[in-house]
C-alpha cells in the first residue's frame, strides 16, 4: 500500500519541477521583445529617377481570373473563385534613344528626316479598385481562399496580361501615333517635308 | 480419400484471396497515382481566359521623372481582442492579428502634351518658343505583383482599401520628394536637346503655371 502511495508523490514532485521550469521559460519569452511594427514601418526605400518616355497610346483591357480547387482526394468539397480586373497599358518611345546625330535638317526646302526608336510598353497599371471579386464558392469542409491564395491568383492574372501583350497590337499602334505626334509637332514648327523612320 | 483434398482446397482458396487482395491493392495504387484520374493532381487550377481590349486611346504623355518607394502598411486590429493580443506575452502565442503588407510602388510624373495648343509653338528666325502644360503626376502604380502579404487576414475589399491608402501615401511621398520639380527640370532638358538638334539656335521653354494636383483622373489610378 505504501509503495502504491509513494509512486504518485514522486511523479507529482517531478511534474512540479517541470511545470515551474516551463513557467519560467514562458515568463522569459514574454519579457523579450521582437521587432515592433513601428520598426517595420521605418524600413522604407525611396528613389527618384530621371526618365524620358513619350507615351502615345493607352489600351484598356479586361481580364477574368478564374480558378477552381478540387483539392486532394481526402478533402471533401470544392472551391471556386472568379475575379475580374481592368488593366491600363501605356506604350510609346524612349526619347533618350532618339539618335540626335542622325537628324537631318534642310532649312531651304524646310525638310527634316529623323529616326525614332521602336515602341515599347512603358507601363502596366492594374488599379486595385478595379479588381473585383465577382464570385467565390466554397463547399464541404473546405476553407475560404486565403489572402495569399487570392494574391497568387491576381499575380497570375497580371502575368497572363503581360504574356498576351504581343498579340494586342499595342506596339504598332504606339509607333503609328508617335509618328503622327512628331509629324504634327514638326509641322507646327514650320517643316513641310517630314521623313520619319523607326529603327 | 477426401481428407487430403481439404488442405489443398483451402490453400488454393487462400491463394485466390491473396491474389484478389493484391489485385485490389494494385488497382488502388494505380487509381491514386494515375495522372488525370487522381484527385491529388487536381490542386488549384487557373483557367485560361482571354485578355479583351476594351478601349484604345491616343495619348501624348512625356514622362520625365519617376519615383519608386517600398513601404510597409499595417492595418491594426483595434477591437478589444486585438488590443488584448498586443500584450507581449499573449502576442507571442496568438500573434498580433494585425494585417501587414509590404508593397513597392511607382509614380510617373511629366507633361500631358495633348493639352498643348497650336499657339504654344512660335518660331521667329532661329528661335523656337514652346509653352508646356503644367507638370503633373501621370500614374501611381501598385500592381498585384508589387505587394506581398506579410501577416494577418482581411477580405478582398479590405485589402483593396489598404492598397488604395498605400497609393495615396506613395503619391504624397513622391510629391514631397520632389518628383514634380525633377520632372520639370528633366523634361525641359530633354526637349531642349531634341529641339536644338532640329536646327534652332535658341530654344525657350516656358512652363505653365502649376495647377493644383487633381485627386482623380488618370493620375488618380
Amino acid at each position: 500500500m505504501s509503495r502504491f502511495r509513494s509512486a504518485p508523490r514522486s511523479v507529482i514532485r517531478r511534474l512540479d519541477r517541470r511545470i515551474s521550469l516551463l513557467v519560467a521559460v514562458a515568463l522569459l519569452a514574454a519579457c523579450s521583445r521582437g521587432p515592433s511594427l513601428q520598426d517595420l514601418l521605418a524600413s522604407r526605400i525611396q528613389a527618384l529617377s530621371q526618365t524620358s518616355e513619350l507615351g502615345t497610346v493607352e489600351y484598356t483591357v479586361r481580364k477574368a481570373v478564374r480558378a477552381r480547387d478540387e483539392g486532394e482526394w481526402f478533402k471533401i468539397g470544392n472551391r471556386r473563385i472568379l475575379f475580374t480586373c481592368t488593366a491600363y497599358l501605356k506604350a510609346g518611345i524612349h526619347l533618350d534613344r532618339i539618335p540626335l546625330d542622325r537628324i537631318v535638317v534642310d532649312e531651304e526646302s524646310r525638310s527634316v528626316a529623323m529616326v525614332l526608336p521602336h515602341a515599347t510598353v512603358l507601363t502596366i497599371n492594374i488599379p486595385p479598385e478595379e479588381i473585383r471579386l465577382e464570385y467565390e464558392d466554397v463547399t464541404g469542409f473546405r476553407q475560404k481562399f486565403s489572402d495569399r491564395e487570392r494574391q497568387a491568383l491576381l499575380r497570375q492574372g497580371e502575368r497572363d496580361i503581360v504574356r498576351d501583350l504581343p498579340t494586342l497590337g499595342i506596339l504598332d499602334e504606339a509607333e503609328a501615333n508617335a509618328e503622327e505626334f512628331f509629324r504634327s509637332m514638326l509641322e507646327q514648327m514650320g517643316f513641310e517635308n517630314i521623313q520619319i523612320v523607326f529603327e | 480419400m477426401s481428407k487430403p483434398r481439404q488442405p489443398r482446397e483451402s490453400r488454393l482458396r487462400r491463394l485466390v484471396l491473396l491474389l484478389v487482395f493484391l489485385l485490389c491493392l494494385a488497382a488502388g495504387v494505380i487509381w491514386v497515382i494515375w495522372p488525370g484520374r487522381t484527385r491529388s493532381s487536381r490542386g488549384l487550377q487557373i483557367d485560361k481566359t482571354a485578355t479583351v481590349v476594351e478601349q484604345v486611346r491616343r495619348i501624348g504623355e512625356l514622362s520625365s521623372a519617376g519615383f519608386y518607394e517600398e513601404l510597409v502598411l499595417t492595418d491594426r486590429d483595434n477591437s478589444y481582442l486585438g488590443e488584448l493580443r498586443r500584450v507581449d506575452g499573449i502576442r507571442r502565442f496568438t500573434g498580433s492579428g494585425d494585417f501587414v503588407i509590404i508593397c513597392k510602388g511607382r509614380v510617373r510624373a511629366g507633361f500631358d502634351l495633348t493639352k498643348m495648343k497650336p499657339s504654344d509653338f512660335s518660331v521667329s528666325g532661329d528661335t523656337l518658343r514652346v509653352t508646356l502644360p503644367p507638370v503633373e503626376v501621370l500614374d501611381v502604380i501598385i500592381n498585384p505583383t508589387d505587394y506581398e502579404h506579410f501577416s494577418g487576414h482581411r477580405t478582398h475589399e479590405e485589402t483593396v482599401g489598404i492598397i488604395l491608402q498605400a497609393k495615396q501615401r506613395l503619391r504624397a511621398d513622391a510629391v514631397q520628394a520632389g518628383v514634380l520639380d525633377q520632372a520639370e527640370a528633366s523634361g525641359v532638358a530633354s526637349l531642349q536637346r531634341l529641339f536644338t538638334s532640329l536646327g534652332y539656335r535658341e530654344v525657350d521653354i516656358i512652363l505653365s503655371k502649376q495647377l493644383p494636383l487633381r485627386p482623380g483622373g488618370s493620375a488618380g489610378r
